[in-house]
């Protein structure tokens, strides 16, 4: 957070004589008000451009603003967008500095010494499509077409995915599932047969209540529902936050449950206890729509609030209250599925229990619950058939994890690593705008598959640690410098939008269509890019939707006409869910089928040993993942992490407030490097927070290198979730230490 | 300005629009965030809080301006003319709000509350983009204005009113 102190720090310097912003536009109010004469052309009299943000999946649609010599000015967000009604978050109206930073990757690579070292020669684009290609035959001819794989979270994937799909692979995964929101997905999809997808279908605007569990709504700044969640406060409703740690969501709240962490389960199982017992459910709801409801009675029964009272140290008295402020706002209340749930690898169960209590409390299908979202149906361009790949990464998870909806990347670094049992061994990557070694958990692992790969391929805008073991490194423009596939978002009324280029590409960047378009002529994969340039494609499915490029351009956003009449439930209405009772799934047959338990159990989790604290972690408002620890805009507000110590832990180990210490994980991994110490009362005694996404390695970032400690390095005890391969990451514990020295052993 | 504490979130987002619309150089500010917090764990309370330029009515860095550079504009906004400014900081001392930083190019600056947004018509940049809606703009002495219909309603408090400058920012509490 910028503060005034840092500002002093910063303005003592600037007497020593530090030049900023030559070209910058120089004068404002004064001169407005002195010759009544404008040198600011009022952002309505900009060349203004649409785009849709790239700096997290919100994806928020706005305008991108250049000043009269145009050049980039602002990025201000478009009024008819649902995603952001008009307003971005700090991370979007900050996305201008992806543009201007001068760290950005320049010229195509290729390495020259061995993976990791970070040695490169410069290569032309031409050298470097000829390089991939040969070696992408060469695997094809050795071990077959499906020893490649993609990991892809950014907007470019949809065609290097169409690459890969031509080249008879389907190993494509994205890290955000089984390392964020897969086990929510899966939760609800057993429960409701619908995933809860994204941007949510959570009615916060008209709640009356809002239940978070661990999501800290405000510090991830999923824009649509902070605006929500504020909109609701001015409604009066009630929020209740379990969190071990003091959110800023918490401190919105009415109640705050201070929970130990790892035990969710157990407060969950006794609301639900609660609701039943005292006969708080919606009764109507729950006997026409929900199936199981008499053993899910009688599986709780055990869980009193007593019970949770031992093993989650939140008070019996305060577990009814609660209870009964859910049972008082329903049908608007709305327990939140969360996003980022990977936590301790029974996490599909957990969501599982926050499922089945809104379905207790009728919210699903009701205002102020949950919405039926509707998301535009865009026609794309048939393409030919792709070829059938005769195996993929399952193949090599021994029939394990079947009710993932989607691929693991955990699933597809795992199914690279050579071993006996396994009948695939991937052989190369492309990796697209996602740095998988802070993203994957264990980083010795992921460093293990990508050591046993013949190719590694990167895309990416910034020199992230992953580029530093490629092979081949493609840079690839900032999304302020081209067009991409067309936003399709779901919501109360779907929505299409446009981003196309506000200027022209700086250095050798180049857009990721144009890549995979180059990279399919090499690979004699053409017909899988029927379209010469993409906005020739993107014209073709706007006019399939009664739209085109050309007023896209104008408008930026367009929303469509839902199909489905209402955003709820009608009275007494017969719905059909997706399930196999086709009913609300209480009592889960699709969990049971797989040898799971139907019903969500508390099991223990392991806890810390003295003198170490489980690592938690979290996101900062103004940074995404570890993509945003460079950007100059955002680093100015917040450059490093600190890890949070309770004043009680700080006496035990006489810490002091900035203090910079190492950690120490419970394998004997020593960070990198130090990180402050910020010692407050909002965090428990038996934990540590940190924000995830600092402490990089790589040295190319100049304003990231070595600020902080990154938690993904700390995280090598990964708790899988057995029901769809989630990778579970709040089992990790640490300890301070004041030097780096690995211990004599 | 009312600025909404409850609804807050410390995001900082009106810290970079600030910046991105004023072309305040990356390292200063016209705007920033300040976190309160109360108690002990888990008696805790927090207050977020954007601050600015308190606009004052009774403002001392103008009083103290050598040059009268430093001025009250239309409708009380105290602002810096900025080729009248020597740079001399007499008003950075002066202001118990810390609001204004020396330019790199050797003028004072500080909040203008967008001055060239609302002769058009439009919300200062912070305003308009806070994702919480947490700031209300407009004219104090208009009843039926958004800002003073939420003062009328809502509790609230100024910072450091002893120090007697009569700032304008209103934080509802």
């Amino acid at each position: 957070m910028k503060s005034r102190r840092q500002f002093l720090k910063i303005s003592s310097l600037s007497a020593a004589g530090l030049v900023f912003g030559g070209g910058l536009l120089e004068t404002f109010a004064d001169n407005l008000l002195k010759n009544n004469q404008s040198y600011f052309k009022g952002p309505y009299d900009f060349a203004r451009t649409p785009t849709y943000c790239e700096v997290c999946f919100w994806k928020c649609a706005g305008w991108v603003h250049k000043d009269e010599n145009g050049k980039i000015k602002k990025i201000i967000g478009n009024d008819d967008d649902p995603n952001c009604n008009g307003r971005f978050c700090p991370r979007g109206t900050g996305g201008v500095g992806m543009y201007f930073d001068k760290d950005r990757l320049q010229t195509p690579l290729i390495r020259t010494d061995e993976r990791g070292k970070q040695t490169f020669r410069e290569a032309t684009w031409d050298e470097a499509f000829d390089y991939i290609a040969s070696k992408m035959n060469k695997i094809k001819e050795e071990h077959g077409p499906e020893c490649t794989a993609l990991f892809t979270h950014g907007s470019g994937g949809k065609y290097f995915g169409n690459l890969l799909k031509g080249f008879g692979s389907n190993n494509i995964a994205a890290p955000s599932y089984a390392q964020c929101r897969g086990p929510r997905e899966v939760a609800f999809i057993a429960t409701y047969g619908q995933g809860v997808d994204s941007p949510e279908n959570t009615d916060i605007r008209d709640t009356k209540c809002l239940v978070l569990i661990g999501s800290h709504i405000g510090e991830n700044m999923h824009n649509g529902q902070v605006q929500e969640m504020s909109d609701a406060i001015d409604k009066g409703a009630v929020i209740i936050t379990v969190d071990p740690r003091f959110s800023t969501a918490a401190s919105k709240s009415k109640h705050w449950l201070p929970i130990k962490p790892s035990t969710d389960i157990a407060l969950l199982l006794s609301w639900i206890n609660v609701i039943i017992n005292e006969e708080l459910y919606d009764k109507k709801y729950v006997e026409k729509y929900t199936f199981g409801f008499d053993q899910l009675k009688k599986h709780v029964q055990a869980y009193t609030p007593e019970w949770a009272y031992g093993i989650t140290t939140i008070k019996p008295q305060q577990i009814r209250e609660t209870a009964h402020e859910m049972a008082n706002a329903a049908p608007a209340v709305i327990v939140h599925p969360g996003r980022h749930v990977t936590w301790y690898g029974d996490d599909t169960q957990r969501i599982r229990a926050v499922a089945i209590l809104n379905a207790l409390l009728g919210s699903w299908g009701r205002r102020g619950g949950f919405y039926s979202p509707e998301k535009a149906s865009v026609p794309h361009y048939h393409l030919p058939d792709f070829p059938k790949p005769n195996k993929n990464w399952r193949d090599a998870m021994g029939g394990k994890y079947k009710l993932a909806d989607l691929a693991l990347a955990s699933g597809v670094c795992q199914a690279t690593i050579p071993s006996p049992e396994m009948s695939c061994s991937i052989k190369g990557w492309i990796v697209n705008g996602t740095n998988l070694i802070n993203t994957l958990p264990d980083q010795k692992k992921t460093i293990a598959a990508i050591q046993a790969l013949d190719l590694l391929v990167v895309v990416d805008t910034m020199p992230m640690e992953i580029t530093g073991y490629a092979d081949v490194v493609l840079p690839e423009c900032t999304y302020l410098e081209r067009y991409d596939s067309l936003r399709i978002s779901q919501g109360r009324i779907p929505s299409i939008a446009l981003r196309m280029p506000a200027v022209d590409p700086l250095y050798n960047t180049k857009p990721a269509f144009w890549m995979a378009r180059e990279l399919a002529k090499k690979l004699d994969l053409l017909q899988y890019f029927p379209f010469e340039t993409i906005e020739e494609e993107i014209d073709w499915e706007l006019k399939q939707v009664g739209s085109s490029l050309e007023e896209m351009q104008r408008i930026g956003v367009k929303l469509l006409d839902r199909e489905a009449d209402d955003l709820y439930f009608g009275e007494d209405e017969d719905v059909e869910f997706n399930t196999n009772t086709g009913k609300i799934e209480l009592y889960s047959t699709a969990l049971e089928e797989e040898g799971f338990d139907p019903f969500p159990v508390f099991t223990q989790h392991p806890e810390p040993s003295e003198g170490f604290y489980r690592l938690i972690y979290g996101r900062a408002p103004m940074h995404t993942f570890s993509r945003t620890a460079n950007n100059p805009n955002l680093t100015d507000l917040m450059d490093e992490n600190s890890v949070w110590v309770n004043p009680k832990v700080a006496k035990v180990w006489d810490l002091k407030n900035d203090q910079y210490v190492y950690l120490e994980n419970q394998d004997g991994v020593i960070s990198d490097f130090k990180i402050k110490v910020r010692i407050t009362e909002r965090i428990r005694w038996d934990s540590v927070y940190m924000v995830h996404g600092f402490g990089h390695a790589d040295k190319r970032m100049t304003r990231a290198f070595g600020k902080g400690v990154s938690d993904t390095q700390m995280i090598t005890n990964v708790m899988i979730d057995p029901i769809m391969g989630g990778t579970g990451m709040r089992g990790n514990f640490v300890t301070f230490r004041f030097d780096n020295k690995k211990a004599e052993v | 300005m009312a600025i909404d504490t409850k609804k807050c979130v410390g995001c900082s987002d009106c810290v970079v629009a600030c910046q991105t619309e004023n072309d305040v150089p990356i390292g200063f500010c016209r705007d920033w965030v300040v976190e309160v917090m109360d108690g002990t764990y888990p008696q805790l309370e927090i207050e977020l809080r954007s601050e600015r330029c308190n606009h004052c009515e009774n403002s001392p860095c103008v009083r103290c301006c050598p040059t009268g550079a430093s001025h009250y504009s239309d409708g009380g906004i105290v602002l810096v003319t900025k080729n009248e400014c020597i740079g001399c900081s007499a008003c950075i001392t002066s202001c118990p709000y810390d609001a204004r930083y020396v330019h790199p190019d050797g003028y004072v600056d500080k909040c203008t509350f967008c001055l060239h947004r609302v002769k058009k018509g439009m919300q200062p940049a912070c305003v308009a983009v806070c994702p919480t809606k947490c700031m209300y703009f407009g004219d104090l002495d208009d009843p039926g204005s958004e800002v003073s219909k939420v003062l009328k309603k809502r509790k609230y408090k100024t910072l450091i009113p002893e120090a007697g400058t009569k700032p304008q920012l209103y934080f509802l509490i």
